[in-house]
């Protein structure tokens, strides 16, 4: 089994409420259906109905960790999302696979039919939502350790990669992480896109580029320490996320900035307002402004 | 359902028209989606009191029968049942569309008897499913029904639902459709025809039954079939009905749907609820 089989199968070994479900997507569950028939359901290619039936699991008391490709699973049951766990807080996990650029990363160009670049924008109007985007599989398993705890659902923008080689912190449920403690310029990002910053930080340090690196895996609620040390120590932020800039971090910490009557700039490099144009995963990252190179030149201009 | 008990049909017919009369009560003051609720009101008083043990509902109990009102609209109908069988004292029905209560017009679950929050259409079949293999999985032999309102079969999601009862074999998952062939302001065949519903159910592969809604003595000959039945699959029990049912002025006109009367007006249609409910009981 794959480290995320394995956790959900770890999970349910010890807390047989758990349930498994997904509408006929079943890239990081292939091993699962036969380990644990009895906690597994496929409901098919219909994600409102897979949300409804989640909401009647866990209004009896199960904790239903829900599968679908994110365009599908945001926006075609968004008013179920809403409705039927966002509003009776019914604790719950809704995995959504292929989002932002990361939909091109298993060699698929999917088209703009596919492409989850508004998620999170649609995850934060629901009520009582937590949004986690993890960085890297390690990240993705960590937090289930957490999810006996939930008071409501919460989202994961699944990035489905494989882990990240730095000097990770402790993790901690609801708290960003600092990777690079520097001075006057604060990068910031999330799910897999974390990892192409890291290696933009190293070339920064390289060249003595003073800066900050964040992990902002926590998009909801804010993890406001954190933020608050962010625009204490910086002149300038720079927030890195595939994402449409409405609805996206960026847009939440010009909210903060306002908020705060802070005098820091705020950069956001996202997808702006645009679809992006499919292809080969490293074609994809270039021509969208995302690859090392392109982001790296973007940034260093700022320091 | 108790095998031996024989449906008591008066007592049906006289707790069907004291929950008329509770609906009508609600219909002043803001009003409420009259039609629909006496159009279902004979089918809710009689799964109430003979096929859901409302004790076990009543007390909270894990592994009581579960029941979902999808068209979450026809609410009254059920604060009606819900007050006549004490779940809450009838005197809170004068709160009806305070904001220091909670009767209004969708259900809520802050109000005792009341599972989920419904009211937008096409949600609570998936609901139901999830709660009835839930109740498998915990190995209860309770039931969940849900009542589907016609028109809400229109939406895409129910019959998403349909398919995935049938392929989960959701024996413990009962459905019933209000038939009363009208939707917000139209007739249902005139609109997005939806006949035979029958064969449509038979062909997604649920066990499938028909009666008059209004008609005690046939629903409970369904009801009572149900006990000896072998079948693994979902049940849907097609209720054809008539919108106000029990006014007859009210009975199958789209312009009542909706009702919001004076004291006075009340008053004059209670009194035609009552000989009308007379004048029927004298022709059966």
């Amino acid at each position: 089994m794959e480290p995320y089989e394995e956790k959900l199968y770890s999970l349910i070994e010890k807390n047989n409420k758990i349930v498994i479900l997904t509408a006929e997507n079943r890239v990081s569950l292939r091993n699962l259906p036969e380990k644990i028939p009895n906690n597994f359901i496929d409901v098919g290619i219909s994600e409102q109905s897979l949300v409804g039936i989640s909401a009647g699991f866990a209004k009896q008391g199960y904790l239903p960790i829900i599968h679908g490709m994110a365009a599908f699973l945001t926006m075609r049951s968004f008013e179920f999302i809403r409705t039927d766990l966002g509003y009776p807080k019914l604790p719950s996990v809704l995995v959504a696979s292929f989002t932002g650029l990361s939909g091109t990363a298993n060699g698929t160009a999917n088209g703009p039919t596919h492409q989850a670049i508004e998620d999170i924008a649609l995850m934060k109007l629901v009520p009582n939502m937590t949004i986690f985007a993890p960085a890297d599989i390690v990240e993705k398993c960590a937090c289930f350790d957490f999810i006996d705890n939930l008071k409501g659902p919460m989202y994961i923008r699944d990035s489905n990669f494989e882990s990240l080689d730095y000097n990770r912190k402790k993790f901690e449920w609801g708290k960003n992480e600092c990777i690079k403690n520097g001075k006057n310029v604060a990068i910031l990002s999330y799910g897999f896109l974390v990892g192409i910053c890291l290696e933009i930080s190293k070339k920064l340090s390289n060249l003595n580029k003073e800066h900050s690196l964040y992990n902002m895996r926590f998009i909801q609620p804010m993890d406001i320490k954190i933020v608050d040390e962010i625009f204490e120590n910086h002149d300038m932020i720079i927030v890195v996320e595939d994402h449409l800039e409405s609805g996206s971090l960026y847009e939440s910490l010009v909210y903060q900035k306002d908020k705060k009557k802070s005098k820091a700039k705020i950069l956001g490099i996202n997808l702006q307002n645009n679809f992006f144009h499919p292809g080969n995963f490293e074609d994809v990252l270039n021509e969208s402004g995302f690859s090392v190179d392109k982001l790296f030149e973007k940034i260093s201009r700022q320091i | 359902m108790n095998e031996k008990k024989q449906v008591q049909v008066n007592e049906l017919v006289d707790f069907a028209l004291k929950c008329r009369e509770n609906i009508l009560d609600l219909s002043t003051n803001g009003g409420c989606f009259i039609g629909s609720a006496f159009s279902c009101i004979d089918i809710l008083s009689y799964i109430y009191l003979q096929f859901l043990d409302y004790r076990k509902i009543k007390n909270c109990d894990k592994d009581r029968d579960l029941f979902i009102l999808s068209k979450g609209h026809a609410v009254s109908a059920l604060y009606a049942i819900l007050a006549e069988l004490d779940f809450f004292p009838k005197t809170k029905l004068s709160n009806y569309l305070s904001t220091h209560d909670d009767l209004y017009w969708h259900p809520n679950t802050n109000i005792p008897g009341i599972e989920f929050h419904t009211g937008s259409m096409g949600h609570g079949l998936s609901l139901g499913i999830g709660m009835a293999m839930a109740s498998s999985k915990n190995g209860f032999s309770n039931k969940t029904v849900v009542l589907l309102g016609d028109g809400e079969l229109n939406e895409g999601s129910i019959w998403e639902s349909i398919l995935i009862g049938n392929a989960y074999n959701l024996k413990n998952l009962f459905v019933i459709v209000d038939r009363n062939s009208l939707q917000a302001n139209m007739r249902t065949e005139n609109l997005i025809p939806l006949n035979s519903l029958e064969e449509k159910f038979l062909s997604f592969g649920w066990d499938t039954y028909t009666c008059n809604g209004h008609d005690f003595i046939e629903i409970d000959k369904i009801f009572h079939s149900l006990l000896s039945r072998k079948s693994d699959k979902p049940v849907v029990i097609i209720a054809n009905t008539i919108r106000g049912k029990g006014i007859s002025s009210f009975e199958n006109d789209p312009k009542h749907w909706f009702g919001s009367f004076s004291l006075d007006e009340v008053k004059k249609l209670k009194n035609d609820l009552l000989s009308e409910s007379n004048l029927e009981k004298q022709c059966d």
